[in-house]
């Protein structure tokens, strides 16, 4: 039987690029790695049957580049694009272009890129299909301001007012009081207008204290819709998630089963295909849909641990065509995992630090996981994202779990440039992380407490 | 710069174990880039070379023949005006032009003809008359 794809060009550079080349492999496919002069001489490039350098380090004129990736595809024959997460991976007109080139693109189709990306036809998407939202405005917010103040008045202050073309913490504002909304809609409108040329706001209930959980899915062409389990990736700064975990503690089971459901049951109405992740904030024991990442998340690998399937692999399967030889059924958790995001950036002022790496000690033994693309002797460039490693643990339990992330985090060493597994064991020791279920906000007022001592 | 002065800025990036340093004044550009060996790039406006290399701008297949013709689009030692096509890159059913960006004669191929490219690959080396 012929395969709608044998190679497949990885879009994407670092850790994402070597994990994805893995799984090409496991599925006897060609790959084709892009790269720009700067990841020239990294060592996951040397890995693949072909590679080829599209531009100049500056994301923009490389990995961001469609032309590029597209020319680099032609030349190459390579039949699939996978953008793995960031750069052009939710770039619904990327998608297009390269379905339009006659290429697979591995993701999603393009609509349903388009209608997640906008947060206003998402969130209406999600009502429709029963998965509970953040209570607020329905749709885009009106251009009269008193109108607003209505909407407002009927949710509840304090309010979050937010742009339908942003994400991931960018062109939102908390409003507290009334006499604040006015002021706020303004900047928040002229802002969304800016940086995501869409100016329509929509308007929810702010919530103070909430943790940051998300349902991985999984769906194939041929109607079968999975959610491979849950994630809390509450310990963040400045919005970048620092460590996650799976499952979440201290969240009945059968609530978490029942979202699941809704987000498959989304899925369906959607009609959508490949992996995603619904993010939900969660607080006094319900859960409102935030956003979904319509791509591969840099923290698959704690669902991965915790169920066993490897996700990529699945993910390029069902790009290929294929059913999904799972039924929900199959899918079974087993275990705690926790990902530490290793960053070559300074542990207490978060400077980047770029530069050559003079010492490269991963730790291992049981339960031990790193996904990284670095070697001794590498060079972080300052071009690019700082994530250098992902360490992965996996325990019978969560306390096992804790136990084995901070005797792996005790092996790494990491010299020539800095990196965050200071605090990464800092946060190891914390209490209330180590009890579970820490808010949002936990990691950036401990980080202010630790400053103001 | 004097050579012993980037010799102390080499010992001193070493030892502060900065990766990649650039320096840049009205009449000069340094750049070190630490490595195995490491590199240094002096930019100083001047021109010292016998030539100037001519490096692809896209992936595809190096061609250094028009594949409805016999024999090279400019033969080894053959004269180029700036502007000239030297080369083909093929991408698919596209031929794009790879141009002389200076007067002068083909001096030297240093990409076999067949092979793929990539962005900022050296192909030619056309040498100042």
């Amino acid at each position: 039987m012929t395969r709608r794809f044998d190679k497949v060009l990885i879009a994407n550079r670092g850790e994402i690029a070597l994990r994805i080349l893995r799984a090409c492999r496991l599925l006897d496919l060609e790959t084709v790695v892009v790269h720009s002069e700067a990841d020239r001489a990294a060592g996951y490039v040397g890995l693949a049957d072909q590679a080829v350098c599209i531009g100049p380090p500056p994301a923009a004129r490389s990995y961001l580049n469609p032309a590029a990736l597209l020319l680099a595809a032609e030349a190459t024959g390579a039949q699939a694009i996978h953008p793995g997460y960031g750069f052009l991976s939710e770039d619904a007109a990327f998608a297009e272009r390269v379905e339009a080139c006659g290429l697979t693109f591995i993701g999603p189709s393009a609509a349903s890129i388009r209608t997640m990306g906008d947060k206003i036809a998402a969130k209406r998407a999600m009502q429709a299909a029963g998965v509970p939202c953040v209570p607020g405005s329905e749709g885009a917010l009106p251009d009269d301001a008193a109108a607003v103040g209505r909407i407002a008045a009927t949710v509840g202050y304090p309010v979050m007012i937010k742009a339908a073309g942003g994400g991931g913490g960018r062109g939102m504002r908390v409003v507290r009081f009334a006499s604040e909304l006015a002021d706020a809609l303004a900047i928040t409108r002229a802002e969304a207008r800016r940086a995501f040329a869409n100016p329509d706001l929509y308007l929810e209930k702010f919530l103070e204290r909430p943790r940051h959980v998300e349902i991985q899915v999984l769906c194939d062409a041929h109607g079968t819709e999975l959610w491979l389990g849950d994630r809390d990736c509450s310990l963040q700064r400045r919005n970048q998630k620092v460590v996650e975990e799976a499952p979440a503690p201290g969240i009945d089971r059968d609530l978490i089963a029942r979202i699941g459901e809704r987000c498959a049951e989304a899925c369906r109405q959607l009609g959508y295909r490949g992996v995603g992740t619904f993010e939900f904030l969660y607080e006094d024991g319900a859960f409102f849909f935030i956003e979904m990442n319509t791509r591969l998340q840099v923290e698959h690998t704690v669902t991965e641990m915790t169920g066993g399937l490897d996700i990529v692999q699945k993910q390029i399967e069902v790009a290929l065509g294929e059913k999904l030889a799972l039924t929900q059924a199959d899918v079974t958790l087993s275990g705690h995992a926790i990902e530490c995001r290793i960053n070559a950036e300074d542990p207490v002022s978060f400077a980047p630090s770029a530069g050559r790496i003079t010492r490269w000690d991963l730790p291992g033994g049981p339960g031990v996981r790193v996904d990284s693309h670095i070697t001794c002797g590498d060079v972080v460039s300052p071009h690019y994202d700082s994530l250098i490693a992902k360490l992965v643990v996996h325990g019978a339990d969560r306390r096992d779990a804790l136990e084995r992330a901070r005797a792996a985090l005790s092996e790494m060493k990491v010299e020539g440039i800095s990196t965050n597994i200071p605090l990464h064991r800092d946060i190891l020791q914390d209490d209330a992380f180590r009890a579970g279920g820490v808010t949002i906000h936990h990691l950036e007022e401990r980080l202010a407490q630790g400053r103001a001592r | 710069m004097k050579v012993e002065e980037l010799r102390q800025v080499m010992r001193w990036l070493e030892e502060a174990r900065i990766g990649v340093f650039e320096i840049e004044s009205d009449d000069c550009r340094v750049r070190i880039v630490q490595g195995n060996p490491t590199s240094v790039t002096i930019d100083d406006g001047e021109d010292r070379s016998d030539g100037v290399i001519v490096a692809a701008e896209a992936p595809g297949t190096f061609l250094v023949q028009h594949p409805q013709h016999t024999g090279p689009i400019v033969p080894i030692g053959g004269l180029v005006r700036a502007g000239d096509v030297v080369a083909l890159i093929q991408i698919g059913s596209i031929y794009a032009p790879v141009i002389a960006s200076t007067d002068g004669t083909l001096a030297k191929i240093l990409t076999v003809p067949q092979a793929l490219v990539g962005f900022g690959t050296p192909l030619f080396e056309i040498a100042y008359q």
